[in-house]
């Protein structure tokens, strides 16, 4: 059990001219489940890799517990590392497998077999011990990389996309499970996705990135309620959040967002924006922020209808062509053509900054 | 589609036949080139050598008589020279291969002319190697001597090739050298399909250097060691030249192996019978190698519940 801090950690890989991980500061206190977030490529399994030693960076300090491991090799850094593809060895029996790392810390035949069969009825293998990896269907791989992570009691476990090839029903079940062996071994877990529902569901902190840098490090709540820029806005939730830019002007003691397509009262004071019309803004809402009621400021024509069971999100545009997606009661009657008006209460209202897409209010009255 | 809807459909006879029964013809006829290949090139020749092994020199009737010589002197001294050459240079070859393929599998600088200079000896026809051979072994003026004098490990010239007790291992490590590239080339492109998550997950596990040799590496080339050692060993039991022209078989017979000995059969004493069982020997030697090494695999794989 440790925690792990990464300080100012920066990678470019050889040849590449953009760095892969770029000034890094990540703080994981001991016992927590953290996830690392973000789109394919920036720079997710680098950083887990960096943690493990697989990789080295150019610059920057990884502590793992008390120590400075900058240097120190794979096999002394007392991690478990759960790869995407399970890298089982294929010669090697279930029981061999799991026992692997027991091997090479010297313990004896005796003591590693009875180790993988404890750790095997943990996971619901004693009956697969002495099969090989090429007679496992893709769920019982997952559970044996597991095993094989969980035998030796590491000191941090790290996971890079362990779950992405398993169909959707064991994904769903192996999440709940991992959340059990977190909260029982009050181990330190990392756990790379590029699925932000796996991360809401496992994460007590999320850590979002995008092109190797860092963006928001917070719980899932906060993630999706405060997001800090229009990068986290954007990529958490589902369907997207909707944008509209535009500048704030005040008029008769409100304060409208006027874009070219729209214009729309906002309640939510923001008088230091709406003093300079030509701060542009974005205003973001989530779909499922957005109410339907026939006072609703905004009209919306509708052009399509999702209806995905316990929710119903219906795309549409507003007379002047504003594309939003809002979504409405799984039992509302609508239909493609109908209009219908909606309103954005203050609090699903986020303001970011045009140009630097930085979030501008915390929730304010 | 019902049957009798599809006559009415098209009218003819042939329109009740079903797609396979259109496959399997289409199959046969398409097959049959090969088939004529075969018979043109494989099976005549290879009946034709059957049935000459079973006639004795001077006479005309069928017999084992060419067998049973192959029980005597002449033979299996021979049989065994072939043998000690096949084994004893694959043992060099894997020895070689392995930890050369391991070198030019890391990110080394100019890892791409050494890859090639290794593969280059297969490009090097056998007379060539012979030659260079005879000239790096010659007794007088050969570099291994100038080098052993040199640094004080002989105090007298050797004669590799006129020694009867050096001789079989020089043709040995000719043989190694000319069968490398083959064996290299193998057990190279093994080692790049060994996906680097092994290593890595080895390495989380607590395994590198030799461990990671041992448990990881080498478990992964077994299927590609047996496979070169077979092909390369096949090839330099049967291999009639690089000896033929290193030592012609001396000294004293001493490195006399069995396609030597086929052709001398064939070609000094004219004898197309005990050549034939000769070539029929060398053939099911190889045969049965081959078949050990696909026994062996399938057993191997059947207890990893592969195909
Ligand atoms: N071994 C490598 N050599 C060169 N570039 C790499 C290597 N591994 C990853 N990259 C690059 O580094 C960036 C981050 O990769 P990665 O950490 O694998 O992203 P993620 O896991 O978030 O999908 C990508 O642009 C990728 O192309
Ligand atoms: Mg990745």
């Amino acid at each position: 059990m440790a925690k792990i801090e990464l300080q100012n950690i920066s990678k470019t890989y050889p040849r590449e001219a953009k760095p892969a991980v770029q000034d890094l500061t990540l703080h994981i206190p001991d016992g927590q489940f953290v996830v690392l977030l973000g789109p394919s490529g920036c720079g997710k399994s680098t950083t887990l890799r960096m943690i493990a030693g697989l990789e080295e960076p150019d610059s920057g300090e990884i502590k793992i517990g008390e120590l400075r491991v900058n240097g120190v090799p794979p096999q002394r850094r007392d991690t478990a590392f759960v790869f995407q593809n399970y890298a089982l060895y294929p010669h090697m029996t279930v029981a061999q497998n799991i026992g692997f790392p027991l091997k090479m810390r010297g313990l004896s035949a005796q003591a590693i077999r009875q180790r993988a069969e404890e750790t095997g009825r943990v996971l619901g293998l004693e009956a697969l011990l002495d099969r090989y990896p090429g007679q496992l269907s893709g769920g019982e791989r997952q559970r044996v990389a597991l095993g094989r992570a969980i035998v030796r009691d590491p000191a941090v476990f790290l996971f890079d996309e362990p779950l992405s090839n398993l169909d959707a029903q064991l994904r769903g079940d192996m999440r709940v499970e991992l959340v059990h062996l977190q909260r029982r071994l009050r181990a330190t877990f990392v756990f790379v996705t590029h699925d932000q529902v796996e991360a809401m569901t496992l994460a007590d902190v999320i850590a979002v990135m995008s092109t190797g840098v860092l963006q928001q490090l917070g719980t899932p709540e906060q993630i999706y309620q405060q997001p800090v820029n229009l990068f986290v806005a954007g990529f958490i939730g589902s369907p997207r959040m909707n944008f509209i830019e535009g500048n704030l002007i005040a008029q008769d003691g409100m304060t409208f967002l006027k874009s070219d397509l729209l214009e729309l009262p906002v309640r939510k004071c923001l008088p230091d924006l709406a003093a300079n019309p030509q701060a542009r803004i974005i205003l973001g809402f989530r779909p499922e922020d957005a109410q339907l009621t026939p006072t609703g400021e905004v009209e919306l024509k509708l052009e399509l209808i999702e209806a995905l069971g316990s929710q119903k999100f219906i795309y549409g545009r507003t007379s002047q062509g504003q594309q939003l997606v809002v979504g409405v009661d799984p039992k509302s009657h609508l239909a493609v053509g109908d209009v219908v008006n909606l309103t954005i209460p203050p609090d699903g209202m986020h303001f970011f900054d045009a140009e630097t897409g930085t979030r501008l209010s915390r929730h304010q009255a | 589609m019902r049957v009798s809807e599809r006559r009415s459909l098209f009218g003819q006879w042939w329109s009740s036949l079903t797609l396979d029964i259109y496959m399997q013809i289409a199959g046969i006829v398409l097959v049959f080139p090969a088939i004529f290949l075969l018979l043109a090139l494989l099976i005549a020749p290879f009946t034709f050598i059957i049935w000459s092994s079973l006639i004795k020199k001077g006479e005309t009737g069928l017999g084992l008589a060419n067998y049973s010589w192959l029980l005597g002197r002449t033979f299996l001294p021979s049989l065994k020279n072939s043998l000690i050459i096949g084994v004893g240079s694959v043992a060099l070859e894997i020895l070689a291969a392995v930890p050369l393929a391991l070198l030019l599998n890391q990110r080394l600088y100019g890892r791409g002319i050494f890859r090639a200079l290794v593969t280059l000896p297969w490009a090097v026809p056998t007379i060539s190697v012979a030659a260079s051979f005879l000239w790096l072994s010659n007794t007088n003026y050969g570099l291994f001597n100038q080098i052993g004098l040199a640094s004080g490990i002989l105090s007298l010239p050797l004669a590799f090739l006129g020694d009867p007790k050096l001789a079989m291992p020089a043709v040995i490590v000719a043989h190694a050298w000319k069968g490398l590239p083959l064996v290299f080339i193998i057990i190279f492109a093994a080692l790049q399909s060994l996906p680097s998550e092994h290593l890595e997950a080895a390495k989380v596990d607590g395994a590198w250097g030799l461990s990671q040799l041992r448990y990881i590496i080498l478990p992964h080339l077994k299927t590609a060691i047996g496979l070169a050692a077979v092909l390369s060993g096949i090839y330099n039991f049967a291999l009639f030249d690089l000896t033929f022209l290193l030592t012609g078989g001396g000294p004293s017979g001493t490195t006399m192996t069995l396609p030597m000995l086929e052709y001398n059969q064939m070609f000094r004493s004219l004898d197309t019978g005990r050549a034939a069982a000769v070539g029929l020997t060398i053939f099911l030697v190889g045969v049965l190698a081959l078949a050990l090494l696909f026994w062996l695999n399938t057993q191997d794989r059947k207890k990893r519940g592969l195909r």
